[in-house]
């Protein structure tokens, strides 16, 4: 399986009601240290054969985003399959945000946190960055953005 | 007897009240299927409101990509005059046939109301029956009906006559300029976000004003409108 992941998010000037609610909604738990929350998506495309950046980038291009209001990202995700323990995103908080450092196998959620080596921080700086961390032979993640309108 | 065609997409809600405002207004209704790409000789088609394929993704986003629409936006490029209401709209922006986008209104909530919009193009096929200025009253009901554009095709938009709509006394999804409605630049394809399908009749409708976009087509369209019907503000 080759997973070709598509981030999308609303462009910077549009305004994204969504997101300033739920930052509205995070003094209630306490937060009061963010100046500003937006929402995307995020779709996972699963190839049958090799992962086809080009047609993920028509895919996104014509369906996935509208380029009126949306900038779009494509990165290839390592699969489960191919026993690479890189590849992975951060995709259930805290354990996975340190992907590479953890031996599970990847994609797969773990409940119970595994103890952290000492110094790794819980959000790494650069979340795009995480794959690489755990293995050089992920495939490149080199975010695509989409000219405006 | 000239021939509207209306498109029933899964999901589409108003695709009947449409059906039925194109008999009222003096022409034959003709319902389409999303799936035939055959548009079945029609003079002119109505994209109805609802939530086609349930809006999955963005509004209108999936729709775009069926069969009735490739050939509706083959024929839109000829001329045929298509108006799209709401979610209709919405797919006329993907399609890429009307400039701009449809998001999220501003303050989140579902807007469901009636709406004073004023007339300002009657150089359209859709509304040429009105008075250049005229404000009339039609339902609005959204929730993605705020209108955004960059800046620059919203001043080429007001240059060039193409706001067709503006909301008056209240903006209700905090679209860009207080824009309700489109036009293309031919003036055969025109969107909006408010119903003019539920204003038809004084039974039903806040008004009748919404009667004059089905009869503008037909007076486009060379067809003589009967007497007493649409164009003029009815009872309030």
């Amino acid at each position: 399986m080759a997973r070709v992941v598509v981030d999308v998010m609303l462009k910077p000037e549009i305004l994204d009601p969504a997101g300033q609610a739920v930052a509205g909604a995070l003094p209630r738990l306490g937060v009061s240290d963010v100046s500003s929350v937006r929402i995307g998506k995020r779709v996972e495309i699963d190839f049958a054969g090799e992962p086809d950046l080009v047609r993920a980038r028509e895919i996104a291009d014509t369906l996935l985003a509208n380029p009126v209001i949306e900038d779009f990202t494509i990165r290839i995700e390592a699969a489960a399959a191919d026993g690479a323990p890189g590849g992975r995103t951060a995709a259930a908080g805290p354990v996975d945000a340190v992907a590479g450092t953890d031996p599970v196998e990847p994609n797969v959620t773990v409940s119970t946190p595994a103890p952290l080596p000492g110094g790794t921080p819980l959000v790494p700086a650069n979340p795009s960055a995480a794959p690489a961390a755990g293995s050089p032979s992920a495939a490149s993640a080199e975010p695509e953005g989409e000219p405006g309108q | 007897m000239t021939r509207i065609g209306v498109v029933t997409f899964p999901g589409s809600l108003d695709d009947r009240d449409a059906l039925r405002a194109v008999r009222l207004a003096g022409a034959e209704p003709v319902a389409l299927w999303h799936d035939d790409a055959d548009l079945h000789g029609v003079d002119g088609v109505v994209l109805p409101g609802g939530f086609s394929y349930g809006d999955y993704l963005r509004c209108g986003a999936i729709a775009r990509f069926s069969a009735a629409m490739g050939s509706i936006v083959d024929a839109a490029r000829g001329g045929l005059p298509v108006l799209g209401i709401c979610n209709g709209f919405q797919i006329l922006c993907e399609a890429h046939l009307l400039p701009g986008a449809l998001t999220r209104n501003q303050h989140l909530h579902f807007r469901n109301r009636d709406q004073w919009l004023r007339v300002e193009q009657t150089g359209t096929a859709w509304t040429n029956g009105y008075q250049q200025g005229q404000e009339i009253l039609i339902p609005v009901k959204n929730g993605e009906g705020c209108y955004v554009a960059d800046p620059r095709t919203l001043d080429e938009l007001e240059a060039d006559g193409r706001v067709v709509f503006r909301y008056l006394r209240g903006n209700p999804n905090g679209s860009q300029r207080d824009i309700a409605g489109v036009r293309n630049a031919a003036g055969n394809v025109v969107g909006l976000m408010p119903h003019p399908e539920h204003a038809i009749e004084s039974l039903t409708g806040p008004s009748v004003d919404g009667l004059g976009m089905f009869t503008s087509v037909l007076t486009h369209l060379g067809t003589p409108v009967a007497a007493g019907v649409g164009g003029e503000p009815g009872p309030r």
